[in-house]
């Protein structure tokens, strides 16, 4: 009976801090809205190989890292995961995307990227304080962040149906 | 003996939930507007601060618009957070507002010297929902800010009359051109109240000065630290200002300008949207 009520209030401790961390993860939001019809079905014109897949000393993957690190990685961090330096200032109404997360970029194809990248998430619905990046790289650039992206965060691109 | 470690533990976890609250929610942090009785503390020296507690905002660099934070000498802002105080007694509210800053950059002889400042930014309208929120960065169009702007330089009485548009001595354009007539005419100044100018944007690059200055402020910097209290009532007839009510939930950001990092206009440390709550 005694040890009934030591074991009660830690069995409590785990429920309280279990539903806190469940309620944390019902705010998170994962928005996959519908791109412009010009980005439908755009395929990376540097190569068609899942970028996961490609070498480090990949050309494209070293001027994908290069232009990352400069531009990039400061909110979505070094390693993707959304924790750059300048993060911490931007948390509403959503935190830079760590972009290894299953809900993030390996949801979408590369097409649906480009669009993210080029227009940002000033807009509706998205209301994050990603800027549009579309004047500030060359076509080819983006394409070369886009196979990084993938690289760096581990995930292969959305399969086509 | 287990009647006591039994209290003892459940204590503890009691504790722990209440504690439990997650850094930065979807809503952001929470700035508590303490309710008191009386004037309120116009000078951020007064003791009076001592008894509202305060809450620490992150900060980051504003990288959205061009020109980015990316160019500063220190290849991003300096200041990385702000604490934030409000006090209100139902006719007017007062917010301090304190930063780390080993430099006071408090004089601005031309445009190649720079100064220190902070800003309060709110919706000109609240939203009834946080989706309906204006742009965090400077509002847009449809959905104006008011931003509250506190100018190091501007303490003292200096510099009040400036002609429309300048930020800094010698830049705005001081005459403009009737082409009518053929010939320049010199445009209205507009003039400061104090050291903290109430302006409104829609986006980024239309700041502008409103007419009515109905915000009041003080400055001081000591022991490598700013404190800035901003007052202002809290209800009034200017349909550019934000409006507040007791038991107001309002959107609120922050931006802080390091003068010794050469930050100006749009490179300086932002935030996004927290949340006003006045008690």
């Amino acid at each position: 009976m005694k040890w009934i009520l030591l074991i009660a209030p830690l069995v409590l401790s785990l429920m309280v801090f279990s539903d806190a961390s469940s309620a944390e993860k019902k705010v998170r939001k994962v928005i996959h809205s519908t791109p412009p019809l010009d980005y439908v079905g755009l395929e990376n014109p540097l190569t068609s190989a899942d970028p996961k897949t490609l070498p480090d000393n990949d050309p494209n993957i070293l001027a994908g890292k290069r232009l990352y690190g400069k531009t990039c990685a400061v909110c979505h961090g070094v390693r993707s995961d959304g924790k750059g330096p300048e993060a911490e200032g931007f948390v509403t109404p959503i935190r830079p995307v760590d972009l290894t997360d299953p809900d993030a970029i390996a949801m979408l194809d590369q097409s649906y990227v480009l669009w993210r990248i080029d227009d940002g998430g000033l807009d509706e619905p998205f209301y994050s304080a990603m800027p549009g990046w579309k004047d500030d790289f060359t076509e080819t650039e983006k394409w070369q962040i886009i196979l990084y992206l993938y690289k760096n965060a581990g995930v292969s691109p959305k399969a086509k149906n | 003996m287990f009647k006591r470690v039994f209290l003892a533990a459940l204590t503890v976890v009691l504790v722990s939930s209440l504690a439990y609250v997650p850094a930065v929610n979807s809503q952001g942090l929470s700035v508590i507007s303490k309710s008191v009785k009386g004037d309120l503390p116009a000078d951020p020296r007064s003791s009076a601060w001592d008894k509202v507690d305060g809450i620490t905002i992150p900060m980051s660099s504003q990288i959205i618009a061009n020109p980015r934070a990316f160019a500063l000498p220190k290849g991003k802002s300096s200041v990385r957070w702000v604490s934030v105080r409000s006090i209100n007694n139902g006719k007017e509210i007062a917010f301090l507002l304190e930063w780390d800053d080993m430099t006071e950059n408090s004089l601005v002889e031309d445009t190649s010297t720079y100064r220190d400042a902070v800003a309060l930014e709110f919706p000109v309208n609240t939203p009834k929902r946080e989706a309906e929120n204006p742009y965090f960065a400077m509002g847009h169009e449809g959905m104006p800010v008011n931003i509250w702007q506190w100018k190091a330089d501007l303490e003292g009485g200096r510099d009040r009359i400036v002609p429309i548009g300048a930020s800094y001595p010698g830049e705005g354009l001081k005459y403009s051109v009737d082409w009518y007539q053929g010939r320049l005419y010199q445009l209205p100044s507009k003039e400061r109240k104090g050291p903290v100018e109430d302006l409104n944007a829609e986006r980024f690059g239309t700041l502008t000065l409103q007419d009515s200055q109905d915000v009041m402020g003080k400055g001081a910097w000591s022991g490598g630290k700013w404190r800035v209290v901003f007052f202002r009532s809290m209800s009034g007839k200017d349909k550019e200002d934000v409006q507040f009510k007791k038991k107001d939930i309002i959107p609120i950001a922050f931006a802080v300008w390091d003068g010794s990092n050469k930050e100006k206009d749009g490179q300086k440390s932002i935030t996004t949207w927290h949340e006003l709550k006045i008690e």
